[in-house]
């Protein structure tokens, strides 16, 4: 027995073992049989029942299923709702599909130059109806003559035309008007810069955008222009001086005059698309354009000034920088 | 008394052969995996144990009884959680610990109930050659013993009963009533005192 073996205890006299054994003799009493089959079936029953909820919640086990529909409660209801974004998602496209043709104007005032265009159109967005380009070159001259002389007699270029060059001034690698693009060329929302432009504006381009779309085929014959050699420049220079007289007028040309000493077909376009469009301030010069790259750089604002910086070399392709200069 | 000879006080509750020589822990973890044979033998080695553990303490059969069934429920309730960190015995006498002062702190005010017609002692057969005048002095030492038993301080009188019922040591006594083992053994010297003291004269 552990407590007669316990050392500690004082030593166990005769008496405290005839005391136990007199305990054992006389402590006899037992439950009820009643109470020990009771407590037998309760083993039994116990044994070989399922689970309970009760006893799951007890033990725990409850977390699982719990994740469980959690997660499913929360898929439903993800799908529902992006179910019934969805089937209000048209109707708002076909509302707001008006929106992107009231903006050519701030499109084309914040695009770059039409230049920039030509030199690298982006390939999924040629108009479809565009011809192959190994073909493009030995139909330029005769095309291009005809478009112009229907530019000539006041026709302006099909929508159609119109929409490739829309969609590829938005590469356009002007920061301040990335998001504005993007918004537009993604379609369906709004701009709410279109319902901000001021009157002014709004005058300055609306003869901007005619001249723009007087000038669309045209356009499209420089894209084609940029993989032809130079030598056949000079044709595609002067449909387009001609269409450029028809739309804008002979001071334009003059303007473009100006800047006809640059040498390739790319630069001829982008100088008489700047003329034509509104610009800003530091687009005046390239040492401007620097200058205000420089002020992005400084202002660490160096994503800005790679982008303008970017675009400063689509504009002026052959321009030579300051010595020393580093780009950003 | 001890497990095995209580298991064989009472042939009723004969535990299968292969569960006899299982030590309580393995048979615990045996019930909480599905086995109720081993439940069978569980309860059988320590049924009266815990049954006059608690009697003794509440002096009161009824309670007793439903002292006792709530113990072993709680233990049937428990089996998958029960893992082996202290002999069986040691685990259940805390179940029966803290149930029983569960129903004192219920009956704080009234305190033990004890019956006012006490149980006889059962009859246990004496042997056939013992003499009428040995069978009666037994008797009258057994009814002494159990009334002096009664009128101990109930820490004592507890310490004692986990001693002979649960036959726990005194580190084991002192786990199940949250006390130090030196206040175990101080409680259990005093109660065998007390009760080698009235009984001198008997023995």
């Amino acid at each position: 027995m552990s407590v007669r073996d316990d050392r500690e205890l004082e030593p166990p006299p005769s008496e405290v073992a005839e005391l136990e054994r007199l305990y054992r003799d006389a402590a006899r009493e037992e439950p009820r049989p009643a109470v020990d089959e009771a407590m037998r079936a309760a083993a039994r029953r116990a044994v070989h029942a399922r689970p309970s909820l009760a006893r799951a919640v007890v033990s725990g086990s409850w977390r699982v299923p719990l994740s469980i529909a959690a997660v499913l409660v929360l898929s439903v209801t993800l799908t529902l709702m992006l179910s019934d974004r969805g089937a209000h998602l048209p109707a708002t496209r076909e509302a707001a599909a008006p929106a992107p043709r009231a903006q050519p104007p701030q499109v084309d005032r914040t695009s770059p130059p039409r230049a920039e265009v030509a030199v690298n159109p982006p390939a999924p967005r040629m108009p479809p109806t565009e011809p192959t380009p190994a073909a493009a070159p030995r139909k330029l001259a005769g095309s291009n003559a005809r478009e112009v002389g229907q530019m000539s007699t006041g026709e302006a270029g099909p929508e159609r035309d119109v929409r490739p060059l829309q969609q590829a001034t938005t590469t356009a690698p002007r920061p301040s008007t990335a998001r504005t693009l993007s918004s537009e060329d993604s379609g369906p929302r709004p701009s709410a810069r279109a319902e901000q432009t001021p009157a002014s504006d709004l005058s300055r381009t609306t003869s901007v955008r005619e001249a723009a779309e007087a000038r669309t085929p045209t356009v499209k014959q420089e894209a084609e222009a940029n993989a032809t050699p130079g030598a056949q420049v000079e044709p595609l220079l002067q449909a387009e001086s001609r269409a450029d007289e028809s739309a804008g007028g002979p001071s334009q040309s003059k303007q473009r005059g100006a800047l006809a000493p640059r040498t390739s077909a790319t630069a001829a376009g982008a100088a008489a698309l700047s003329s034509a469009s509104p610009r800003v301030p530091w687009e005046a010069s390239a040492e401007a354009w620097l200058k205000h790259v420089d002020e992005l750089r400084g202002a660490g604002r160096l994503v800005e000034a790679r982008e303008s910086f970017a675009a400063f070399r689509l504009r002026y392709p052959e321009y030579r920088l300051p010595a020393g200069y580093v780009t950003p | 008394m001890t497990s095995q000879s209580a298991a064989a006080a009472s042939p009723a509750y004969t535990p299968a052969a292969m569960h006899a020589q299982s030590p309580d822990e393995e048979l615990m973890l045996r019930f909480g995996a599905g086995d109720a044979a081993a439940f069978d033998t569980l309860y059988a080695r320590h049924r009266g144990g815990v049954f006059r553990y608690l009697l003794r303490q509440c002096g009161n059969r009824a309670q007793a009884e439903e002292l006792f069934q709530d113990i072993w429920m709680n233990l049937v309730q428990a089996r998958t959680r029960y893992r082996v960190q202290a002999k069986f015995a040691t685990y259940l006498y805390t179940l029966a610990h803290n149930r029983l002062m569960d129903h004192f702190r219920r009956q704080r005010a009234a305190g033990p109930v004890y019956d006012q017609q006490e149980d006889p002692l059962p009859e246990f057969p004496a042997p056939p050659t013992a003499e009428p005048e040995r069978v009666v002095q037994s008797r009258q030492q057994a009814e002494r013993l159990l009334g002096l038993v009664r009128e101990l301080p109930a820490a004592q009188r507890e310490t004692f009963l986990l001693s002979q019922e649960g036959e726990l040591s005194l580190e084991e006594i002192a786990q199940v009533t949250g006390c130090t083992r030196e206040t175990a053994k101080s409680r259990l010297r005093y109660a065998l005192a007390k009760l080698r003291e009235g009984m001198q004269e008997l023995l």
